[in-house]
């Protein structure tokens, strides 16, 4: 039965107001009944809570995140998929997963990998030669204006092959993946820029960027860091390669960036651990790197004016390097584009505050959360007021002179994020807590414990100009005890924290059971606006244009020959797949153009063919492409993999591959593709 | 207002039937169809649905969505999914037909499809729609007024 909101608002209250007396021993009759009878039957909310073993913070967390159905999320939050190489859109609060994007690894359930356009978008970003089929997926970035999500378009990296995807959230596909060839490595990235003017990618193992190999004990002089600014052309929506640049940077670890926005609007901030240029033990018995990378009490923060570089990446200045415009490091340098700041110590995190004045950096190995102040940081590169230069020549400012201060935080701190009242939040990795802080006071007011390991956090909007707080995700990488066994890989655990109140509540866990989401961001429902279907019917989901090759009607469904090219203009609808009996010769290439022509909301069919790999989604209007050789002869039936009706089971055809012997033809197979039983059926059916 | 539609097994059941018919060529005609017993696809044999202006543009949206392509824009059954359909979408100029056919069987077939009616089950239902009586009744306007259509 579908409740209007009001009916439901007054369950909810008689709910609570049951609760209420159920909770207070001798106050209440008992017999209050849950709406919708759950899987208590018919128990009162005592009943259940007992035979739960709930308690009434355990109910009060139920009735903030139970979700009725037809009611929509109040956030979306767009995760990482880790190594699973998609990224996840989950509902806030209800902690539904509502869609997997396919991005750096096929994901079937969207065909995406397996038409001739996105198998061609998988190969554009991976090394000539190779199709990566996975991503090490970590930092989704939704695109911004004015500091503020806008909805339009998500960003994902590939830290392990050093990529960044572009995914249109008009109907949430990935549209493009690009790599920088000087990059090996991308912890640091994406991240946008306040307008997405730039989307950053910061490397971390330096390696030469030419592409050469260097002796490893010549690490100092051959090895070097750098961070991408990719070229966003919003028109296009599109990153624009020819457009974009990169700055060369000494062989620290580059790590996370944050871009300005507000007063330190043009500016970026990207730290760095590594400092002391460990490489390990070099096989030479050298401290390994978890060591040797630790020894100095402080690292340095990367202050880069982007909106200067990008002046100086268009002039002379910049050298081609496989084919990147590369900002050389003493360049960076001459033309003040680049300063370094001491953080402590083996930073993690680096976080602007939602009014653009301060910077928190929290140090892994450090108890402490650093504010620095970016005005601050301004003047003393203003006055040019140094207190050294590194290695490589970089000025370095006096870190006393250019902080606000520091909050002692515990065990760990990594990331950190905001809400709308002050507070900002801060994860403490060793102490499997999260930390709510005032800005103001730099002061710690709470900690509640998570479960466990957690890394990254997300409040909602909590990167932004304006965050929307309300919620936090804490993303947990160990889940340990938390969910029934399912052996020795355990998912990971999202956990779901109210922050609206004066004192923060842990209301949901979440299990995540693919590769290691990393981190995600937060943004309202309302602020995506999705189609509904692909229109006009034939469009392509790359180009998002009429695909030329698309049969607009069943009318059009069509096959042509030519020589050994075979065109199959072919249409889905339910329940027909025209046209239905496809006939062609062992050897023939096979050009399948497929349009869903309907225009009916949530009509998808699919399209596979038995063996040979075809599976397509159609989402209403869309057009795909598939081409392949029919190398296997025999029968194979193709269907549609969508139960799209009450006749979804008839919605087939058959696919004949004749075999290239001509003597053979219209026998039993000479060379059988499988192995087929002699006997024949009788004519009465009894056969066998 | 929202009103229950009854219960679905019966429709299932009226399904399972039609399509025994169809495979025999001889699709039952609409009266042998126990439309009493069927589900009710609105209030229209109690009362009639009230029909705002805004049901009427749901409704014209929802026709060029999700009808129009076997139904054809102008209903006259040439959608650009008809050419394959057996049998063919109906042609909603037909005023004959739309004599004979009652405003709750054209509602019922809207909500559950072909097969509720004693149809062709290829007309698929809608069953979003059984929580929007008035749409369902300004499709039903709609329907009726491709007869006034040359």
């Amino acid at each position: 039965m579908n409740m209007p909101w009001n009916g439901r608002s007054r369950a909810a209250l008689a709910l609570a107001t049951g609760l209420a007396l159920a909770v207070a021993p001798g106050c209440g009759d008992g017999k209050t009944r849950v709406a919708g009878k759950g899987g208590g039957g018919s128990a009162s909310i005592a009943e259940l809570m007992k035979a739960r073993d709930l308690s009434e913070a355990d109910v009060v967390a139920a009735l903030k995140t139970y979700t009725p159905t037809g009611v929509k999320d109040e956030f979306l939050m767009f995760a990482s998929g880790g190594h699973g190489g998609n990224a996840l859109v989950i509902g806030v609060p209800s902690m539904r997963i509502l869609k997997y994007i396919g991005v750096f690894t096929p994901e079937p359930w969207q065909g995406y990998g397996f038409d001739d356009e996105t198998k061609a978008l998988l190969a554009s970003g991976s090394p000539e030669g190779k199709t990566l089929t996975w991503g090490d997926m970590h930092h989704p970035a939704l695109s911004e204006t004015d500091g503020v999500y806008d909805g339009q378009v998500l960003f994902v990296n590939d830290k392990a092959n050093a990529r960044v995807a572009v995914v249109d959230l008009q109907d949430f596909t990935t549209q493009q993946i690009v790599h920088s060839a000087i990059l090996r490595s991308d912890h640091g990235g994406a991240f946008v820029t306040p307008n997405t003017e730039y989307v950053i990618e910061g490397g971390q193992f330096p390696a030469p960027l030419d592409g050469s190999v260097a002796d490893i004990e010549k690490y100092d002089d051959f090895y070097r860091g750098a961070v991408m600014f990719w070229k966003f052309d919003r028109a296009k929506k599109r990153i624009d390669p020819a457009a974009s640049f990169a700055i060369e940077m000494p062989p620290y670890f580059q790590d996370l960036a944050d871009a300005g926005k507000l007063a330190s609007d043009g500016w970026c901030f990207l730290n760095s651990f590594n400092t002391e240029r460990s490489y390990g033990t070099g096989g030479a018995g050298l401290p390994p790197m978890e060591s040797g990378a630790s020894r100095n009490d402080m690292d340095y923060l990367h202050v880069i004016n982007w909106r200067q570089a990008e002046q100086v990446a268009a002039s002379d200045k910049a050298q081609v390097i496989q084919g990147v415009r590369v900002i050389p490091l003493g360049v960076a340098v001459e033309e003040g584009l680049l300063h370094f700041v001491p953080e402590p110590k083996s930073p993690h995190g680096v976080d602007v505050t939602p009014n653009g004045e301060e910077i928190c950096i929290a140090g892994k190995l450090s108890t402490q959360a650093t504010v620095f102040s970016f005005a601050r940081i301004k003047e003393h590169i203003d006055q040019k007021k140094y207190a050294g230069k590194d290695p490589y020549g970089v000025p370095i400012l006096p870190f006393k002179d250019v902080i606000r201060g520091q909050v002692e935080m515990g065990l760990g701190p990594l990331h950190t994020q905001f809400d709308d009242k002050g507070f900002a939040y801060t994860t403490l990795f060793i102490e499997s807590k999260i930390a709510r802080w005032s800005l103001k006071d730099l002061k710690v007011i709470e900690k509640i414990p998570v479960h466990y390991n957690v890394g990254h956090l997300s409040v909602a909007g909590g990167d932004t100009a304006k965050p929307d707080g309300r919620f936090l995700i804490s993303m947990n990488k160990w889940a340990i005890d938390r969910f029934a066994d399912v052996g020795p890989l355990l998912p990971q655990n999202f956990q779901l924290i109210d922050i609206a109140g004066d004192s923060m509540q842990l209301l949901y866990d979440m299990p995540l059971p693919l590769g290691e989401p990393h981190y995600a961001q937060m943004i309202k429902t309302e602020l995506i606006k999705p189609w509904e279907a692909y229109t006009p019917v034939g469009m392509n989901q790359l180009t998002h244009q009429p695909d030329p090759h698309a049969p607009k009607s069943a009318q059009e469904a069509r096959i042509e020959r030519n020589g050994d090219v075979v065109d199959v203009y072919m249409t889905l609808v339910r329940s027909t797949i025209t046209p239905d009996t496809i006939k062609v010769k062992e050897g023939d290439t096979l050009k399948f153009h497929v349009t869903n022509v309907e225009q009916t909301r949530d009509a998808t069919h699919g399209f596979c063919i038995a063996d040979y790999n075809v599976n397509l989604s159609m989402e209403p209007g869309k057009a795909a492409n598939v081409t392949f050789v029919a190398d296997r002869p025999g029968v194979f039936p193709f269907y549609c993999t969508e139960f799209c009706s009450a006749l979804h089971m008839e919605m087939g055809g058959f696919l004949l591959v004749e075999p290239k012997n001509e003597n053979a033809a219209g026998t039993a197979a000479a060379d059988p593709p499988r192995n087929r039983a002699d006997a024949k059926p009788s004519a009465d059916g009894e056969g066998g | 207002m929202k009103r229950s539609f009854g219960r679905f097994a019966l429709a299932t059941a009226v399904a399972v039937a039609v399509a025994a018919g169809l495979v025999a060529g001889c699709a039952p005609a609409e009266d042998e169809i126990d439309l009493e017993a069927a589900p009710k696809a609105s209030a229209a044999a109690d009362q009639p649905t009230a029909v705002t202006d805004a049901d009427r543009q749901e409704a014209d949206k929802l026709f060029g969505s999700r009808c129009a392509t076997c139904h054809g824009e102008t209903g006259k059954g040439d959608g650009p999914g008809a050419a394959t359909l057996f049998p063919k979408p109906r042609d909603y100029r037909d005023a004959e037909w739309q004599k004979t056919v009652s405003d709750e069987s054209i509602e019922k077939t809207i909500v559950y499809g072909g097969a509720a009616v004693g149809k062709s089950p290829a007309m698929v239902p809608n069953p979003d729609l059984a929580a929007k009586p008035a749409v369902v009744a300004a499709l039903r306007e709609k329907i009726r007024s491709f007869a006034k259509q040359p």
